[in-house]
């Protein structure tokens, strides 16, 4: 009996070896179901599209997630780098327009380098440029031809990203493999020169290839390509003309790593110039409307026939076609506390008098020195005198918040009367002078009013100035931002990490303003009248549409002092640069302006000040005065002239010692 | 079994005492240098602000390719290290307001201590450094001259620094004073403001507001736009204002 059940047990276990060994003649070396590989990826549109997403959402795009400024923890938002949420809802604190006197907020030093070093997503893209043509056949011989413009675009946008920072860095465009020999593997820098023209070879690709398809305009077309080509060969030809005056020298320099010669600048300018005529002649347009403030605000909130490159954001709980995971705090961040409106920090960033001053207002000071006195605070912008594009910009006190309807009011307290001239009510910062200690009533909460003899006045307004409460919250700079603050939104998306709408990266006013610079600027390289003439065709266009008044182009301009910039500039020049900074300015554009123009370590050498709109009632005279004081904050820029470079990262140089340091630090 | 016991345990106890004893077999860098960074044309020691100026050291006898390491300049112009290595060194001053000037190679430096002088060439002497007191308001001046004046870079600005201790200069200054009011902005060649042997053409004066009891210490600075934007400065004037009545 034993034995028959011995025996069935051993037929069991030779079954089972047998079966375990059996198991070997079928090739286990399978693809795991679980992984999304190439042949996955790259063989359909739906796969490409998966495979760029993260390279989009990764890019070096200076939107609402980017922080400019070192204090704050700089770098760029994205929703999906491994190990990282980069949804900060406190970028709005160490923003770039901080860093460049358009507005005050927390954090605007510049110093020092945070380690930008986006190697790793360019070997993706270089991997999706070797690999796509193994799929060919998946696709219309012109689809593929978008599809790698698609990526040269993406590559030339991340190295765009380094070059600007960095000056010249090792040119990858091929996927290296790991196994070669590690001095093969340690590339030095290129010249800052071969990096310019390696970008402007991809972008030329992407424009001469790209899709021209505009209905997808959060995928780059050869249009976004030749806007990013405008901007880049500007950068490039501004770095070429002007780094000279900086003044640094040292190996770096010597290696052509650090800047470019002067007579190189011309070349880079005409790439920008036609790239700026390839736009113009795909059809793009400037968005206008009968009521020019209005039309002004729907560009950034809109979308309009200006867009090129747009970056969209969705909330994982939100219907909507763009369901990103990536999101951020911009309404929230900008706009005061109150009903409706900010729900919990607010006046990250507040716009500075430096640059509400650009824009065509009335006059606030008179021959004496005196402030003007106008009948009400709203008398200040309610004026046809008052440029709508600059109504359209910033919050102004009396103006209503056309979400929640609110009516701000930024009255930053009271004078009994006001005898002096303009300087005596505007000391340092806190510094209290015997004028100010008889005249001046200031209040430590919002919305406070006060007894004076028999009659009670209204101190300062709901939404600020208001000594006690801190530099957020509340405005102490007068005004607060509008642009890009989404009117159409639900409101319960004024919160922290609630608000979606989308930045739009490139837009054709932006071309529009790299146009008129380097078609001016190619005129002065070149000597050609026409070229610069023409410049002030397109800032017309840029005016009309602003609503501003029209300014000619000057055929004998004056040459502004040194003084001012370091070197001498044309005035001419000089207008085309502030039309830039009124057009653009809080886009994160001109804290990168002002570093190609090599102008901030001249303009910011003293600890510059930034300076408020400060509107007060006059109870003497029962009239309203404007006053620009030093921010209470004390927020003052200042600017290294080493830092136009960033110091390549140390854990890099450790890695790979071809690298050569930039000069000056 | 005992025996073997003990044995472990007594090993043991050896090896865990042994990290109460404190025997490193390297002494403490203890090489010492001095000297001073002369003016060539003057022959005194530089005009310099505390710890802005360094001179930079790589020691070859321990790589071909060191890490270099900065020893700051004290203000007299005079520098100190007691705490190097034994060894040979390359020195070369760095960052101040000179003309770029030769590295020294192989300076040898031991326990007993080397001396190792450097000359240089300012950009720029602050010279007539006038101080005037007027009530509350001070009023300094000063005028330019270019040791070599071809080929400096660009003049950028003069301004006055003030401290309330001895120790005067961009690094250590009344940060009230570093503002546009308080400056002669020039951004000029100096063909545009001197001669062609080196005299400059204007005095530069500034009147600042000072408070009444107070000493003050100060000088004024040229800045000029070489790699570190450096400052050539003027001697340093002590201040005494009277105190209000």
């Amino acid at each position: 009996m034993m034995t028959e059940v011995m025996k069935k047990v051993y037929t069991y276990i030779i079954l089972a070896a047998a079966l375990i060994c059996g198991a070997s003649c079928n090739s286990l070396d399978l693809e795991p179901k679980g992984v999304l590989d190439e042949s996955t990826l790259l063989n359909s549109e739906f796969g490409v599209k998966k495979y760029l997403a993260g390279i989009y959402n990764d890019s070096p795009i200076e939107d609402f997630l980017y922080k400019a400024s070192n204090q704050g923890g700089v770098g760029y938002g994205h929703s999906n780098s491994a190990g990282q949420q980069g949804n900060w809802w406190e970028a709005l604190k160490s923003y770039s327009s901080t860093s460049s006197a358009e507005t005050a907020g927390r954090h605007g030093d510049l110093s020092g380098a945070w380690g930008y070093w986006p190697y790793g997503r360019i070997r993706d893209i270089n991997n999706f440029l070797e690999k796509l043509p193994n799929y060919k056949e998946n696709f219309t011989e012109q689809r593929f031809a978008e599809l790698m413009a698609e990526g040269r675009f993406l590559r030339a946008l991340y190295y765009f990203g380094m070059v600007k920072r960095y000056g010249g860095v090792p040119i990858i465009d091929k996927v290296l493999d790991p196994t070669t020999p590690l001095e093969e593997l340690r590339v030095p820098r290129d010249t800052e020169y071969d990096c310019w023209k390696f970008i402007y070879a991809d972008l030329k690709y992407a424009m001469d290839n790209g899709s021209k398809d505009r209905s997808d305009s959060y995928r780059a077309n050869a249009y976004a390509a030749a806007a990013l080509m405008a901007k880049a060969m500007l950068y490039a030809g501004s770095v070429a003309k002007y780094h000279g005056y900086v003044g640094i020298s040292g190996e770096a320099t010597d290696k052509g790593l650090m800047g470019m010669d002067a007579d190189l600048a011309k070349e880079f300018f005409k790439y920008a110039y036609d790239a700026c005529k390839f736009v113009k002649d795909g059809g793009y347009t400037l968005h206008t409307g009968a009521n020019k403030e209005l039309a002004y605000t729907q560009i950034f909130i809109e979308a309009t026939a200006e867009d090129i490159f747009v970056k969209h954001y969705g909330l994982p709980n939100v219907v909507s076609p763009w369901n990103t995971q990536l999101y951020h705090s911009y309404d929230d961040m900008v706009l005061p506390k109150g009903t409706g409106m900010s729900q919990s920090v607010g006046c990250a960033i507040q716009p500075s008098w430096e640059l509400i001053s650009l824009y065509d207002h009335p006059a606030l000071i008179d021959e004496d020195n005196k402030p003007i006195r106008f009948e009400s605070l709203e008398a200040f912008w309610n004026t046809p005198e008052m440029e709508p594009r600059c109504r359209a910009n910033f919050f102004f006190s009396g103006m209503t918040e056309p979400l929640s309807g609110t009516v701000l009011d930024f009255q930053y307290g009271l004078y009994t009367e006001y005898p002096g001239t303009v300087a005596d009510g505007c000391p340092e910062t806190n510094v209290e002078t015997e004028y100010t200690e008889k005249y001046r009533i200031r209040e430590e909460s919002p919305g406070k009013k006060r007894k004076i003899g028999d009659v009670e006045y209204k101190v300062n307004g709901l939404h600020g100035y208001a000594k006690g409460v801190g530099d957020e919250g509340y405005s102490y700079m007068g005004t607060t931002v509008r642009k890009y603050v989404d009117y159409n939104a639900d409101p319960s998306t004024r919160a922290l990490n609630q608000s979606w709408h989308p930045f739009k990266v490139f837009r054709y006013g932006e071309v529009l303003m790299n146009y008129a610079e380097a078609a001016y600027e190619l005129g002065l390289e070149t000597g050609n009248e026409d070229l610069k003439k023409e410049a002030f065709d397109y800032i017309a266009q840029i005016r009309e549409r602003a609503g501003a008044k029209a300014h000619a182009y000057n055929p004998n301009p004056e040459m502004l002092d040194a003084e001012l910039y370091g070197y001498e500039l044309d005035e001419n020049l000089q207008f085309i640069r502030e039309e830039r900074k009124r057009e653009l300015c809080l886009e994160n554009q001109s804290e990168w302006d002002q570093r190609r123009w090599r102008i901030a370590h001249t303009v910011y050498a003293s600890n510059y000040m930034i300076h408020t709109l400060s509107g007060y009632y006059v109870i003497a005279e029962g009239k309203y005065i404007y006053l620009n004081e030093a921010n209470p904050f004390g927020r003052e820029l200042h600017y290294d002239s080493r830092w136009y470079y960033e110091q390549i990262p140390g854990g890099e140089i450790n890695k790979n010692p071809m690298l050569i340091r930039n000069d000056g630090y | 079994m005992k025996h073997i016991l003990n044995t472990i345990l007594s090993v043991a106890v050896l090896f865990c005492l042994a990290s109460c004893m404190k025997i490193d077999n390297f002494d403490a860098p203890q090489a010492k240098i001095s000297g001073n960074l002369i003016d060539k044309t003057t022959g005194k020691n530089m005009l310099l602000d505390h710890g802005t100026t360094h001179i930079r050291i790589w020691e070859r006898s321990y790589s071909t390719n060191p890490t270099p390491q900065d020893l700051a300049i004290k203000m007299d112009g005079s520098y100190n290290n007691e705490r190097l290595f034994s060894g040979t060194y390359d020195m070369l001053p760095l960052d101040g307001s000179f003309w770029p000037c030769d590295t020294t190679y192989n300076v040898a430096i031991g326990k007993k201590g080397a001396v190792q002088d450097f000359e240089v060439v300012p950009y720029l002497h602050v010279v007539d450094f006038t101080t005037e007191l007027n009530g509350a308001e001070l009023t300094l001046s000063a005028r330019l001259q270019a040791p070599i004046p071809t080929g400096l870079p660009q003049i950028l600005e003069v301004r006055p620094f003030l401290s309330l201790n001895q120790f005067c200069g961009a690094g250590n200054r009344i940060d009230y004073y570093y503002t546009d009011s308080y400056r002669v902005n020039i951004r000029k060649n100096w063909e545009k403001i001197g001669t062609a042997d080196g005299e400059g053409n204007e005095v530069y004066s500034v009147t600042l507001p000072v408070k009444p009891g107070y000493t003050y210490w100060c000088r004024m600075g040229v800045q000029i736009n070489n790699t570190y934007k450096s400052w050539n400065y003027s001697e340093i004037k002590k201040i005494e204002v009277p105190a209000a009545n």
